[in-house]
C-alpha cells in the first residue's frame, strides 16, 4: 500500500527529466499534504517525502540524468520505498527490530509495491506522453514522432 | 511612461515539436510603434503561435544571436528568420511586451487578485511602493477599483478574471500589448465586461497592440489595421490580406468564407455571408448522419463469416423500436428545483423538450443553465419537482433520468460538455466511438465497423487512430458528438457547442445540430451564442436573474471576504509561516533520539502548556488533531504485537509476541507519535500558501523558481475538485459510469493528470509572459519579515524536547533507538 505514495517522484523525473526533479516534486507533494490539513499529520509529513524524494533522485543522479527508461524508473522507486522503510523504522516504528520477522516481510511488501510502482509510473508517462501533453518537454518527444 | 515598441518579422518561420511542417514559414511583416492590428485568420493557423513569439515565450531559452537559419529551442520547436521587437530579440525584451491570453484560469498565477497584479512588477524587479501603487491604478482602469486586494480569484467571475489579468498586463507599462482572444471564453455580458475595459485602456495608453479576435465587431472603433492569415498551396501560413478595417471588409475579392473568418456586422457582406449560411445549413442538414439510420442501412453487409449469422440484428430491433413523431415531448421539468445538494438555485421550473427539434437554453454565463441541463439529463439530482420522460424514452424503466445506470442513461440522452477533454475515455479516436456501441450491446466487431462508419460520415476516419486529445479543437467536439450518438440516445444536449470556434467549425456543428434534430433526436443546446440562437432555435427558453425570463433564478449570492485566519490563535497567525514550520520540526525531529514514555510524556504534556500559550486550548488541540489520535492507537498495537523481545513473554503465536518490553516500548511509541505529530499539526493548520512562499524565497532564501513555480502549482491542485466532478459526470453519460470503483477512480485519476498537465502548461507560460524567470532579479510585493516573537518560539521549541530527553538522561529512561 505503501506504494501510492512513491509515485510522485519517479513520474516527476521521467517527465521533467532534469536534476533535482524527483525531490522537488516529492518535497512539493508533501508540503500540499502539509497544508491540505490535519489527516496528513500536518508538517510532520515532510520527513518521509524528503527521503522518498531523495532514493529517487540518487538513483537517476547515478545514471548522470541520461538514462530514462523502464529499469531506472523501478529502480529509483525501489530505492525511493527501501529509504521510506528506513525512515520508518528510524522515527515511528523504532521499537520494531529492523531484522526481525515483521521488519524484513514489511521491506518485502513496500519493495514489491514499490516495484510495481515504478512500473506504474513508466507505464503511465507513455501514456500521459500518447497524449500529447508532454510534447513541450523532451521526455514527451522522446517516444512520439508524428 | 509607456514607449511603444515597433515589431518586425522578417524571413521568419516556426515548427511546433515533433511536427514535420512549419506553422509559419517565410513571414515579413512590420508592425509601426503604437498601430493598433487585428490579426485574423482560422483556429490552428497560427495566430497565437506569432503572438507568443513576440512576447518571447516560444521556446524556452532560444538560441537568439546566432546566425543559424534554424534553431531549435529547449522545447523541441525550430525558428528560423528573425524577428526583433524594438531592435532587441523578443526573449530579451521579455516583460516589455504583455500577453493576454484566453483561458482566464491559466492566466490567475497566484490566489489573491492583488497579488496576480503584482506579479508581473515583483518580475520587473519594481520597488514595493511603486507595485501596489501601480497595482490600484491598474485594477481601476479595468474597473475593478472596489475590489477587495485580498478577494480570492476563485470567487470572481470569467469576466472578472480577464480584466484581472488585463490589469496584470497594464500594470507592467508594456510597450506592446499581446491581447489572444479576450474574450473567448466568456459570455455576453463578461465579453462585454472586458471589451470595454480594453477600449478604456488603449484610449490613453500608447502601446503598439495585436489582437487576435474571431468576432471583431466590438474593437473596429479602435483598430487600425487588419492583418488576415490564410493558407497558400503549401498549407503555410501566409499574410492573405493587410490594410485598414474599412479597406479589408468591404473588399469584394476577398474569401472570407474560405479563409473562417467572420466580417463584422456593420459591413453589408455579412448579409450575403448570412445567406450563403442559411443555404449552407440547410442542404447539409438534408444529408443523414443518424446512427440509427446507419444501422439499417448498412447492416445487410456485416455477418459473422463463422457462423454466417447476422450481426447486427438486435441493435436493428433496437433502432426500429425507437421510431416516433416529431415535435412529441420527449423530456419534461415538473415544478423542478435545480441546485447543488439541498441548495437550490432556481424553483418551480416548467419546461418541455420535444423529439426532432432545437431548443435553447440561452442566458448569462453562471445563473444555472448548465445547472438545468444536467438535471434534465440525469447527471445532476433534483433539489425537488421531477424530471418526467415519455413512455418512449423510459421504455420500462421508472423515475426520472437520475435514478436509471449509466449504462440505461446513455442509450437515451446523451451530454456532450463544453470541455471536450473531459469526456475522452479511450486512446484512439475508434475505440473512443465504440465505446457508445459496444456499451448499448453491439460485439466487438459490430461496434468497430458501425464506428468506423460514423466517423466517416463526421468526416474523422483518416484520425481513427490517432489519440483523441491530438485532434484541433474543433475536431475534438464533433468526436465528442459522434461519441455521443453512437448510443443511439433520442435527447442530446450540448453544452456552449460553439465556444471560441472559428467560422469554419462553426459552421460544422451548426449543421451538425441541425441534421441530428432532423434525424428525430430532440436537441437541446445551452448557448449564449446570438447566431447560433437565430440560425437553429426552435425554440428558446431564456434564464436569468430578471422578471422577463422564461425562468427566473435567484442571484448568486454576494460574497464579502475578510482576510482568512492563518492560524489557530491570534498569536500564532503572528508567528512567521516559514518559522512556524522550524519549530514543527524542532519539536519533533529531537525526541527521535530516545524512546521511552518518560521522555515523550514530558514533551507532550510541555506542548500543550506551550499550545495553551500560544491561545490554543486543549479542546481545540482535540478538535483539530483528532486524525493523530485516531492512528495512534493503531501503532500502539503494532509495536504490542511486533514490538522488541522483552525476558517475559505474554503471549505467542506465529510472528505475534507480546513480551513485557513490547508493551513497554508500545507505550513510550504511541506517547511519542503524540507529541510528535500534535505540534506538527496544529503549529501549521491555516498557513497560506502563498505567505509561506514568500517566507520560504525571503526568509530561507530559497531558489525562487521552484518556490514560486511550485506555489503556481499548489494553486494549480486546488481548482482540480471541480475537474474531478465534471469527469465523472461525463463518465456517466458515457455509459461508463457502472464500472468498479476502483476502474473509475483509475480512468478518472488519469484524465485529471492530462487536464492538470495541459493547465500547468499554460500557466507557465503565462508566467513566463510576465516576465517570471527571465533572470531579473526579482522584488517583493509582500514582506516575510521576523520578529523578536519568531526567535522566541524557535527557542521555547527547542527546549522542550531538549528538556524533555536530559531528564529522561537523569532518571536513566534514556534509551536511544529504544535500546
Amino acid at each position: 500500500m505503501n506504494g501510492l505514495w512513491l509515485f510522485a517522484a519517479p513520474l516527476c523525473a521521467v517527465i521533467v527529466r532534469k536534476p533535482g526533479a524527483a525531490l522537488f516534486c516529492e518535497l512539493l507533494a508533501s508540503i500540499l499534504e502539509a497544508l491540505m490539513g490535519n489527516i496528513y499529520g500536518g508538517a510532520s509529513v515532510i520527513i518521509p517525502g524528503f527521503f522518498e524524494g531523495l532514493g529517487a533522485e540518487i538513483v537517476f543522479a547515478l545514471f548522470l540524468y541520461k538514462v530514462w527508461n523502464l529499469w531506472t524508473a523501478c529502480l529509483a522507486s525501489l530505492l525511493s520505498g527501501f529509504f521510506c522503510w528506513a525512515e520508518s523504522f528510524l522515527t515511528d516504528l523504532q521499537a520494531i527490530s529492523l531484522s526481525g520477522a515483521y521488519g524484513l516481510s514489511y521491506l518485502l511488501f513496500t519493495l514489491l509495491s514499490a516495484f510495481v510502482t515504478g512500473l506504474g509510473s513508466w507505464y503511465l508517462y507513455r501514456a500521459i506522453a500518447r497524449t500529447g501533453a508532454l510534447d513541450r518537454f523532451a521526455s514527451g518527444r522522446a517516444g512520439r514522432s508524428v | 511612461m509607456t514607449v511603444p515598441a515597433a515589431v518586425s518579422f522578417s524571413g521568419w518561420g516556426y515548427r511546433r515539436p515533433l511536427r514535420k511542417d512549419y506553422v509559419v514559414k517565410g513571414l515579413n511583416l512590420e508592425i509601426r510603434e503604437g498601430e493598433r492590428v487585428l490579426l485574423l485568420g482560422s483556429s490552428g493557423i497560427g495566430k497565437s503561435t506569432l503572438l507568443c513569439a513576440i512576447a518571447g515565450v516560444l521556446g524556452n531559452n532560444e538560441a537568439y544571436g546566432t546566425l543559424d537559419s534554424q534553431r531549435e529551442d529547449e522545447d523541441g520547436g525550430v525558428t528560423e528568420g528573425d524577428l526583433l521587437v524594438e531592435g532587441l530579440h523578443p526573449q530579451e525584451a521579455r516583460g516589455r511586451c504583455a500577453l493576454m491570453m484566453q483561458d482566464p484560469e491559466a492566466q490567475m498565477v497566484l490566489q489573491r487578485v492583488g497579488d496576480n497584479v503584482a506579479f508581473g512588477l515583483e518580475n520587473l524587479g519594481i520597488e514595493r511602493g511603486e507595485i501596489w501603487r501601480r497595482v490600484r491604478e491598474s485594477l481601476k482602469r479595468v474597473g475593478l477599483g472596489e475590489i477587495e486586494l485580498s478577494r480570492s480569484t476563485s470567487h470572481l467571475s470569467g469576466g472578472q478574471k480577464q480584466r484581472v489579468a488585463l490589469a496584470g498586463a497594464i500594470a507592467m507599462r508594456p510597450s506592446v500589448l499581446l491581447l489572444d482572444e479576450p474574450t473567448a471564453n466568456l459570455d455576453p455580458k463578461g465579453a462585454k465586461e472586458v471589451s470595454r475595459a480594453c477600449h478604456e485602456v488603449l484610449k490613453e495608453d500608447p502601446a503598439t497592440v495585436v489582437l487576435v479576435e474571431h468576432r471583431a465587431d466590438d474593437w473596429l472603433d479602435i483598430l487600425d489595421r487588419v492583418v488576415i492569415l490564410g493558407r497558400g498551396e503549401d498549407g503555410l501560413a501566409r499574410i492573405a490580406a493587410d490594410g485598414s478595417p474599412d479597406e479589408i471588409f468591404s473588399d469584394p475579392s476577398i474569401d472570407f468564407d474560405s479563409l473562417g473568418i467572420w466580417i463584422p456586422s456593420k459591413f453589408a457582406l455579412s448579409k450575403l455571408q448570412r445567406k450563403r449560411l442559411e443555404e449552407q445549413i440547410r442542404i447539409k442538414a438534408a444529408s443523414d448522419l443518424n446512427p440509427a439510420a446507419l444501422k439499417e442501412g448498412e447492416s445487410q453487409n456485416l455477418v459473422d463469416k463463422g457462423s454466417g449469422k447476422n450481426l447486427v440484428a438486435p441493435s436493428v430491433k433496437f433502432a426500429k423500436k425507437r421510431e416516433f413523431a416529431r415535435g412529441e415531448v420527449v423530456v419534461e421539468a415538473q415544478d423542478l428545483s435545480i441546485g447543488y445538494g439541498e441548495r437550490s438555485i432556481a424553483d418551480g421550473i416548467c419546461c418541455a423538450f420535444e423529439s426532432g427539434k432545437i431548443t435553447i437554453l440561452a442566458g448569462e454565463n453562471g445563473v444555472g443553465k448548465s445547472t438545468l441541463a444536467m438535471t434534465v439529463s440525469g447527471l445532476m439530482a433534483p433539489v425537488a419537482g421531477k424530471v418526467k420522460v415519455s413512455q418512449d424514452l423510459a421504455s420500462g424503466l421508472k423515475g426520472g433520468p437520475f435514478s436509471w445506470s449509466s449504462r440505461q442513461l446513455c442509450k437515451r440522452i446523451a451530454y456532450v460538455f463544453q470541455n471536450p477533454e473531459h469526456q475522452f475515455v479511450r486512446n484512439t479516436v475508434l475505440e473512443e466511438v465504440m465505446v457508445g456501441f459496444l456499451e448499448t450491446g453491439s460485439g466487438k466487431e459490430e461496434a468497430r465497423y458501425l464506428a468506423s462508419s460514423l466517423l466517416k460520415r463526421f468526416d474523422l476516419d483518416r484520425y481513427s487512430q490517432a489519440n483523441p486529445y491530438t485532434l484541433s479543437g474543433g475536431e475534438k467536439r464533433r468526436l465528442t458528438v459522434a461519441s455521443s450518438l453512437a448510443a443511439s440516445p433520442e435527447v442530446l444536449i450540448l453544452d456552449e457547442p460553439t465556444f471560441g470556434q472559428d467560422r469554419s467549425t462553426w459552421l460544422e456543428i451548426v449543421m451538425l445540430m441541425r441534421s441530428v434534430a432532423d434525424s428525430g433526436v430532440a436537441v437541446v443546446a445551452v448557448t449564449h451564442d446570438k447566431e447560433l440562437i437565430e440560425f437553429l432555435a426552435d425554440k428558446v427558453v431564456t434564464i436569468g436573474t430578471s422578471g422577463d425570463c422564461d425562468i427566473k433564478v435567484k442571484g448568486p449570492e454576494e460574497r464579502k471576504e475578510g482576510k482568512k485566519p492563518s492560524a489557530l490563535s491570534p498569536i500564532l497567525s503572528k508567528v512567521n509561516p516559514a518559522i512556524r514550520f522550524l519549530c514543527a520540526f524542532l519539536l519533533s525531529i529531537p525526541l527521535f533520539l530516545s524512546l521511552d514514555p518518560l521522555s515523550a510524556g514530558v514533551a507532550l504534556i510541555l506542548e500543550f502548556v506551550f499550545m495553551e500559550g500560544c491561545g490554543i486550548s486543549l479542546k481545540q488541540a482535540f478538535k483539530h488533531a483528532w486524525p493523530i489520535l485516531a492512528m495512534a492507537p493503531w501503532t500502539f498495537l503494532a509495536v504490542v504485537i511486533y514490538g522488541k523481545r522483552g525476558s517475559i513473554t505474554y503471549f505467542e503465536w506465529g510472528m505475534i509476541h507480546i513480551t513485557n518490553k513490547s508493551v513497554y516500548l508500545a507505550f513510550a511509541t504511541f506517547l511519542r507519535v503524540l507529541a510528535i505529530a500534535v505540534p506538527a499539526v496544529l503549529l501549521v493548520l491555516g498557513i497560506d500558501s502563498t505567505d509561506l512562499a514568500d517566507a520560504a524565497s525571503q526568509i530561507l532564501h530559497l531558489p525562487e523558481r521552484f518556490v514560486y513555480g511550485g506555489l503556481a502549482g499548489i494553486r494549480l491542485f486546488t481548482v482540480l475538485s471541480d475537474d474531478w466532478l465534471q469527469i465523472g459526470q461525463a463518465r456517466r453519460s458515457r455509459g461508463l459510469g457502472d464500472r468498479k470503483r476502483a476502474v473509475r477512480f483509475f480512468t478518472q485519476s488519469f484524465s485529471l493528470l492530462i487536464l492538470s498537465i495541459r493547465r500547468s502548461t499554460s500557466l507557465s507560460t503565462a508566467m513566463e509572459a510576465r516576465g517570471f524567470g527571465s533572470g531579473r532579479p526579482r522584488s517583493w510585493a509582500r514582506v516575510s519579515r521576523t520578529s523578536f516573537r519568531d526567535w522566541i518560539a524557535l527557542v521555547i521549541c527547542a527546549a522542550i524536547p531538549t528538556g524533555a530527553l536530559v531528564l529522561a538522561f537523569y532518571c536513566g529512561t534514556f534509551a536511544l533507538g529504544g535500546k
